[in-house]
């Protein structure tokens, strides 16, 4: 169920900010891209079993200007803006990121380090692109490289490096350029805590 | 720097400084203001009999000019080389008796003043008791005359610039008087753009002209007048020194743009982050990149950094070269001017869940309204309620943050911003019912009654009443319930929306704005004229001048008016080209001086220069006199001018000659506790008659051997006061006074004297109430210690 973030309420005018924790996989792509350190990432390993109830990701509504920046770079989808009760990302509108942005990247399983009986990284993907029957399958065609898995393993046993962002148009702004920095190379629990 | 001056008078009179003193003594009656509680002759003949007392005279008004014309045939034809007046405050009239005897060829310094009105007549019943009181004043202040010396004149020079702080209608008017006299004027604003609140009205009263088209063309006069500099953005980081020459420091926030922005609105356009625009207040919305308003003066985006996530997008579509600046940072400019206005305006009362304000949607605060009725404003003058249909009733609350226990005064502007409000709903939808609930209407102004009679005759009606609450009923109207106090019953009244009329408090910074200048806020709030009637513009700080509602709530016209007069004082000494401030600043005897350094390094403008091993040097230009170093000065090497220890004992000798232990001896400091001991005069607070007061400039004079002094002769009680700690008018002299005499205090046991007798307190120049308060409270103390048999034993 998406749940209202944060909202700018003028007379006749609204922004308004939506997250489903519901459809979050916490890959945590949007920790990594708020400029605004609004967002950060909670316990993985527990919410994804289930164990408690709690969305991957907290939102500091203080800090959040709705941007949209982690609307458009979420792969699930879990994220809403509405300006005047219209869905709106005005980053995307006005051309200062290409409407769709992919990955190409490397994934591997290091087979030793993995726990048996864990299938939690197979839990976490929402594409398929990764099954533990008899050792570790992986659809490289079907992987996002979103880095869910990577922050879910217990015992470190996944390396996902993101290489490219692929996408139709190339604007020069400067917020092209910074996500590059941000999500490019290996995707590691460190980095997205550091964040913090 | 500075020229000391030795002015021909000096020269007429060669030995005013040694020859026998000659006194004169003028009493004044001030009509019946000190006559009809002191017996003002008796005074003067207490007078003639002290001595050195050549001549003591009684005069109906000795501030006139009969009474002057008096003083100064008295100088010449007794000869006299000293003048007391015993009239009113020194903080009124000692410039105006100064200059009266320095006409008749004395150095202006050899005059004195016993204030016997606002300290006496004026808080005092018993007549006997008053006239007793008088009888003190006047001894005290002829002993200090007899030790008076000439003192030279200081010139130093003005430079001839000015600074104006707020870019409001006031701030406009002003700097554009005084850079139209040829002044280099500065003026800096805190916001982005000049205007103020003026620029975000719609309509003005009483003639419903439109605002921004009668302040918009003089905003744009600022942004092209060659003498002006513009600094908007800005804030006041520092200020210091002092008339002519003082030294501030503007700290000019980064805006991220350059002055190669022309305000073209490409950036905004595509900037994806909405915001609330405060100039909207939060109705309507602006970019992360915007411009406030489309006729801000200067024309140039601003970047708010805590909504911008340095996506770039500007910065691509931004045609001109480096407009656009990420790595711009706060900048701290120094400039140097003579004079400075302050008009810093207010803020609009909150009216955060006043009558459901926030709660409901449709109650609305009059400023609300200002925007939603404006063409340029978030609904493009489509004044509607909130759903956007049309109101059928409207009601108008006023006094909302005025005249209640937390802000008591009238806000002066209310009425008429309510009425012209009903007027522009009334003609915008003629069917619409309109209230206004008022507890009385205030139409003072030129055409305002008769603005209030024109709209009663389009029928809105006026219920007189506040009303208790704003409920919503089922249909979602908003019903009122008030006491009709014309009609004396409780009424309910259902409408669909409910203007709040707010009141106007002092601005959020005002308390750091009066820290930085050294100027005092009356008990509102709102900074403090030099005098309510005779100096409505200027500030005790010398040099330093207000303008429009940051003094105090007032109507466009009358800001207009105050910010003209302001241009016009703060000219005054740009014109001339230098200033002589009293000669009361500190001096050393250099064969005293054992050069510990004590006073160069409490002195807090670092007027004294300190070398190892030889006698301290003070710089005349930078000290101001509090003489905070002269009461700290181990050795009684310094000396302040019209204020020696010689001067200040004398005072205490005299008031403690009779009955001293029933006496209150109070050393107050000039700017708050004297002015306060004033209020509290001009305010008719009473207070016993047994109190004396003692002027020092700064709490910082008062040294411990005064206190020392009073208990030696046997007085009762002693106070020593100045302005709240923080609010110096030195910066730090009550501080080193609190230090001092707090240490003083703990060692007043051991002398045998009770720590009861003795007080050290902080009074405002507003508080006028307290210092009476006090005042009673002490003599409280005073008569527990009598019965207790503490006092009375000597």
């Amino acid at each position: 169920m998406r749940k209202e973030e944060k909202s700018i309420d003028m007379w006749q005018e609204s922004v308004k900010f939506f997250y489903d924790p519901d459809k979050c996989n916490g890959c945590a792509i949007c920790v990594l891209v708020c400029p605004k350190e609004a967002i950060t990432l909670n316990p993985v390993g527990a919410s994804i079993r289930g164990k408690i109830k709690e969305s991957p990701i907290s939102i500091d509504k203080e800090k959040c200007v709705i941007c949209g920046l982690c609307a458009a770079l979420c792969p699930e989808e879990a994220f809403d803006v509405e300006i005047n009760a219209e869905n709106r990302l005005l980053i995307v509108e006005n051309e200062g990121i290409p409407d769709k942005i992919e990955f190409s990247g490397d994934i591997s399983v290091d087979l030793e380090k993995c726990p048996e009986g864990c299938r939690t990284c197979e839990e976490v993907c929402r594409v398929d692109a990764i099954k533990i029957d008899d050792g570790v399958k992986l659809d490289e065609e079907e992987c996002t490289y979103c880095g869910a898995c990577v922050l879910v393993c217990p015992s470190e046993a996944i390396t996902l490096k993101r290489t490219k962002l692929i996408h139709d148009k190339k604007p020069e702004t400067r917020v092209m350029e910074k996500l590059r920095e941000s999500l490019l190379g290996d995707v590691s629990l460190e980095k997205i805590i550091e964040k913090k | 720097m500075v020229k000391e001056k030795s002015t021909s008078k000096n020269k007429k009179k060669p030995t005013e400084e040694n020859e026998a003193p000659r006194i004169g003594v003028f009493v004044c009656d001030c009509g019946l203001n000190i006559a009809a509680v002191v017996d003002c002759k008796a005074v003067t003949e207490a007078a003639s009999k002290l001595d050195d007392v050549v001549v003591a005279l009684e005069n109906k008004y000795t501030c006139a000019d009969s009474g002057q014309e008096e003083i100064k045939n008295c100088i010449k034809e007794h000869n006299l080389n000293r003048v007391v007046v015993a009239s009113c405050s020194p903080r009124l009239h000692e410039p105006t008796f100064r200059r009266c005897v320095e006409s008749a060829g004395l150095n202006k310094y050899l005059f004195e003043m016993a204030n016997i009105r606002e300290h006496c007549s004026w808080v005092h019943e018993d007549k006997e008791k008053a006239t007793q009181k008088a009888n003190d004043l006047v001894a005290m202040a002829v002993a200090k005359a007899r030790h008076l010396k000439p003192l030279p004149t200081i010139r130093s020079p003005v430079i001839n610039k000015a600074l104006v702080i707020g870019g409001g209608v006031a701030g406009i008017q002003a700097a554009l008087d005084l850079a139209d006299m040829g002044f280099i004027t500065y003026l800096v604003e805190k916001e982005p753009s000049i205007g103020g609140h003026m620029a975000m009205l719609d309509k003005t009263f009483p003639t419903i002209d439109c605002s921004i088209c009668i302040l918009g063309p003089k905003m744009s006069d600022v942004g092209n007048h060659p003498n002006i500099r513009l600094l908007t953005y800005s804030e006041i980081d520092g200020i210091e020194g002092y008339i002519g020459n003082f030294k501030v420091t503007v700290r000019k926030k980064a805006r991220y743009t350059t002055d190669e922005c022309n305000g073209c609105g490409e950036c905004w356009n595509v900037c994806p982050v909405i915001t609330k625009n405060e100039f909207d207040v939060g109705l309507g919305p602006r970019k992360a990149v915007y411009i406030p308003f489309p006729q801000a003066v200067p024309l140039r985006a601003t970047i708010d950094k805590d909504a911008c996530i340095e996506c770039g997008l500007c910065e691509v579509v931004c045609e001109r070269d480096e407009a656009i600046d990420f790595s711009q940072e706060d900048e701290l400019v120094d400039i140097d001017v003579g004079t400075i206005i302050v008009a810093t305006g207010f803020d609009d009362y909150c009216v955060d869940g006043e009558y459901g304000y926030g709660r409901f949607d449709n109650v609305i605060s009059g400023i609300d309204f200002e925007r939603l009725i404006n063409a340029s404003g978030p609904v493009l003058g489509k004044f509607t309620k909130k759903d956007g249909s049309i109101p059928k009733s409207i009601a108008f609350i006023q006094c909302v943050g005025s005249r209640n226990k937390e802000n008591p005064y009238c806000s002066n502007v209310c009425c008429m911003y309510a009425m012209k409000q009903a007027t522009q709903i009334k003609e915008k939808y003629p069917d619409c019912e309109v209230y206004i609930f008022y507890m009385d209407i205030r139409a003072f102004g030129k055409d305002y009654e008769e603005f209030y009679e024109r709209l009663r005759s389009k029928g809105v009606r006026f219920i007189r009443g506040r009303p208790s609450d704003v409920k919503e009923n089922k249909n979602g109207d908003l019903v009122l319930r008030v006491d009709d106090t014309l009609f004396n019953e409780i009424t309910e009244i259902a409408v669909e929306m409910v203007i709040l009329s707010a009141g106007l408090v002092p601005c959020e910074d005002a308390v750091e704005m009066q820290r930085k200048l050294n100027i005092s806020r009356t008990g509102d709030g709102f900074f403090m004229e030099a005098h309510p009637k005779l100096r409505p513009v200027d500030t005790p700080t010398d040099g330093v001048f207000l303008a429009g509602v940051s003094q105090g709530p007032k109507d466009i016209p009358a800001s207009v008016a105050q910010a003209k007069a302001a241009a016009s004082s703060a000219a005054i000494p740009l014109i001339r080209g230098y200033v002589e401030p009293d000669s009361i600043i500190a001096s050393v005897d250099e064969e005293k001086c054992t050069s510990c350094g004590l006073c160069a390094k409490y002195c807090p403008y670092h007027a004294i220069t300190h070398e190892k091993g030889k006698p301290v040097e003070i710089i005349a230009a930078a000290c101001k006199g509090c003489g905070t170093c002269v009461a700290l000065c181990p050795t009684g090497a310094l000396e302040q001018r019209g204020f020696t220890d010689k001067q200040i004992l004398s005072q205490i000798e005299a008031l403690l000659q009779e009955n001293p232990q029933d006496k209150i001896l109070t050393f107050l400091c000039n700017w708050c506790s004297y002015g306060g001991a004033d209020t509290a005069g001009v305010s008719r607070f009473k207070y016993p008659e047994n109190t004396r007061a003692i002027r020092l400039m700064c709490a910082g004079r008062a040294s411990t051997k005064f206190v020392d002094k009073a208990f030696e002769l046997g007085a009762g009680m002693v106070l020593v006061s100045g302005c709240h700690l923080k609010d110096c008018h030195y910066i730090s002299g009550n501080y080193n006074c609190s230090e001092r005499m707090e240490r003083y205090r703990k060692g007043l046991e051991r002398k045998g004297i009770d720590a009861r007798r003795f007080r050290l307190e902080w009074v405002s120049a507003s508080e006028g109430a307290q210092f009476s308060e006090l005042m009673k409270d002490m003599n409280k103390t005073l008569n527990q210690l009598k019965k207790e048999g503490v006092l009375g034993k000597k």
